[in-house]
């Protein structure tokens, strides 16, 4: 059996949890808990062209913090 | 047009970039904006619930829910529901013995800083009053930072007081219909698509593109997450009389204490850093707009400021600059949201497990003390020792207020765990000194501070 994690002709997922993280996911495995699934199902290519567009935050999360206490 | 009063489903209206919560975090309940104001005097209930509806009626941004759109992967958007009442509770304050009402008032106040609010609660404002007795109370009001900032505090309490006045005097108040929130978002959003917002981008892609934002050298770096301890503050107050000294000293140079503090914070963070030019992580109260002066919402922005001072040769050469830079921030007026996409290094310094995020953040009183009275007199609580109440990991925060008296108080606060309380109190010295000797002895070269 092929490794559904890389099966490039399969439909996937993109997943992303609280911390802003986004990871690519088959769509035959459910949805773990604490994370959501933000795009899909669709191409494997589609997906990745969708983290990288989403995920874009160079922030480390600890810094969207710190501006989120500071902005008064 | 149908009426609005009709229609089933509420407008909707984009969010502004303030609003934007990719990671999660501004909507987080903590963040929120609250005041206390003591009240002295004959108080009427019935008047001081209805002027709390009366302002939840002016200003949309209290009455709005947020829709983030991602669960149905949509764009967010906020919509303005109808006027709501405002939760009012009242409280019987028991004596305490050996405490005295004023201790009890920064209490009430610091229990108000630990008090949450979540951000789909409509109205985003909640009061309470805490009675000493018929003629002597507290009244504490808490909002979502989604719906506010430091500005609208100041705001509310003014509308407040007016719609207070005019239900007791039975003569309507003369505030000026405020311009809604959404109105700003729905601007923001077309400025942001406008050719003027690519001239904005330049000017910070060319300001901003080979800088990183200035941090505070670390102590050691920071311990393990979970292993939290509690931010510690240092808390100066420059006496009325060297507060004064320093407005006198900006104004006779065209400039603004402002402007005075930023040159100070530069020269300290070259003393530190040993360079000259340095970047400000800079918090704007965002109303550069005539029209939203009087308005309630989040308009409030980091800016970062960049300072290139190797050629100056006197501390009044650095003020002049820090007017510059801060007036052609204004002028580009930003948010950080839509800065860091154009300048991606910008932020780099701040993940530096040695450094501490620096934000510089000075607070002037929005309104004049008497633009709040009602009853007999109005307060706002002040807290004798400033509460560590913006707490963030690693950070080190460095802010000025204006008390209503007019002297000028320092805080910074920071985390224990990463920097020496004598490294702080040491940097928190010089910078008390270095904002004295700008405004007092500006001829000065600065490099024999």
């Amino acid at each position: 059996m092929t490794n559904p994690f890389e099966e490039p002709d399969a439909d996937y997922s993109v997943l992303r949890n609280s911390q802003n993280q986004h990871s690519l996911w088959p769509a035959v495995i459910a949805v773990p808990d604490g994370w959501t699934a933000v795009y899909g199902p669709g191409l494997r290519a589609d997906c990745l062209a969708s983290v990288r567009e989403h995920w874009v935050d160079l922030r480390p999360s600890d810094v969207a913090e710190f501006l989120a206490a500071v902005s008064r | 047009m149908t009426g609005r009063d009709s229609s089933p489903t509420p407008d909707r209206y984009p969010l502004a970039s303030q609003q934007q919560d990719p990671d999660h975090v501004i909507r987080s309940s903590k963040h929120t904006f609250s005041s206390a104001l003591r009240i002295k005097g004959e108080l009427r209930l019935d008047a001081l619930k209805g002027a709390l509806d009366d302002v939840v009626e002016r200003h949309g941004a209290l009455r709005t829910r947020i829709n983030y759109g991602e669960t149905d992967e949509g764009e967010g958007y906020q919509e303005v529901l109808p006027p709501l009442p405002v939760p009012f509770t009242v409280h019987d304050i028991p004596v305490v013995p050996g405490r005295s009402r004023d201790e009890i008032a920064v209490d009430v106040h610091l229990g108000l800083c630990d008090e949450l609010i979540d951000f789909s609660v409509t109205p985003s404002l909640r009061a309470a009053l805490y009675r000493f007795d018929d003629h002597d109370a507290v009244l504490t009001l808490i909002t979502h930072h989604l719906f506010g900032d430091n500005w609208s505090s100041g705001v509310l309490r003014r509308d407040l007081a007016a719609c207070y006045n005019a239900r007791v005097s039975g003569t309507p108040h003369a505030l000026p219909t405020p311009f809604q929130y959404h109105e700003y978002a729905s601007r923001q959003r077309g400025f942001l698509r406008s050719e003027k917002a690519d001239t904005v981008r330049r000017y910070w892609t060319d300001t901003l593109s080979d800088t990183g934002m200035y941090a505070m050298p670390a102590d050691r770096p920071s311990g393990p997450d979970g292993l939290k301890s509690p931010s510690a503050v240092w808390d100066f107050l420059i006496d009325p009389d060297d507060s004064a000294k320093i407005r006198a000293g900006a104004g006779l140079n065209r400039c603004t204490a402002y402007h005075v503090f930023l040159a100070a914070a530069v020269v300290l963070a070259e003393k530190i850093r040993g360079s000259s030019d340095v970047t400000l992580l800079t918090v704007n109260n965002g109303r550069n707009s005539k029209d939203f002066q009087d308005s309630v919402g989040f308009f409030s922005s980091m800016v970062p400021l960049r300072l290139e001072f190797g050629t100056c040769k006197t501390f009044r050469e650095i003020m002049l600059l820090a007017r510059k830079s801060s007036m052609d921030a204004q002028r580009n007026l930003m948010t950080l949201e839509d800065i860091i996409p154009l300048v991606p290094d910008l932020m780099k310094p701040f993940g530096d497990p040695q450094s501490m995020p620096f934000a510089f953040n000075y607070a002037r009183p929005p309104m004049a003390s008497a633009d709040i009275q009602f009853a007999d007199s109005v307060e706002p609580v002040i807290l004798p020792d400033e509460a560590p109440a913006m707490y963030h990991r690693g950070a080190c925060m460095w802010g000025l207020t204006m008390l209503p008296a007019g002297e000028f108080r320092c805080v910074v606060e920071y985390e224990p765990d990463m920097v020496d309380a004598d490294t702080v109190d040491r940097w928190g010295s010089d910078f008390v000194n270095l904002v004295l000797a700008i405004a007092n002895t500006p001829d000065r070269p600065w490099r024999d501070r």
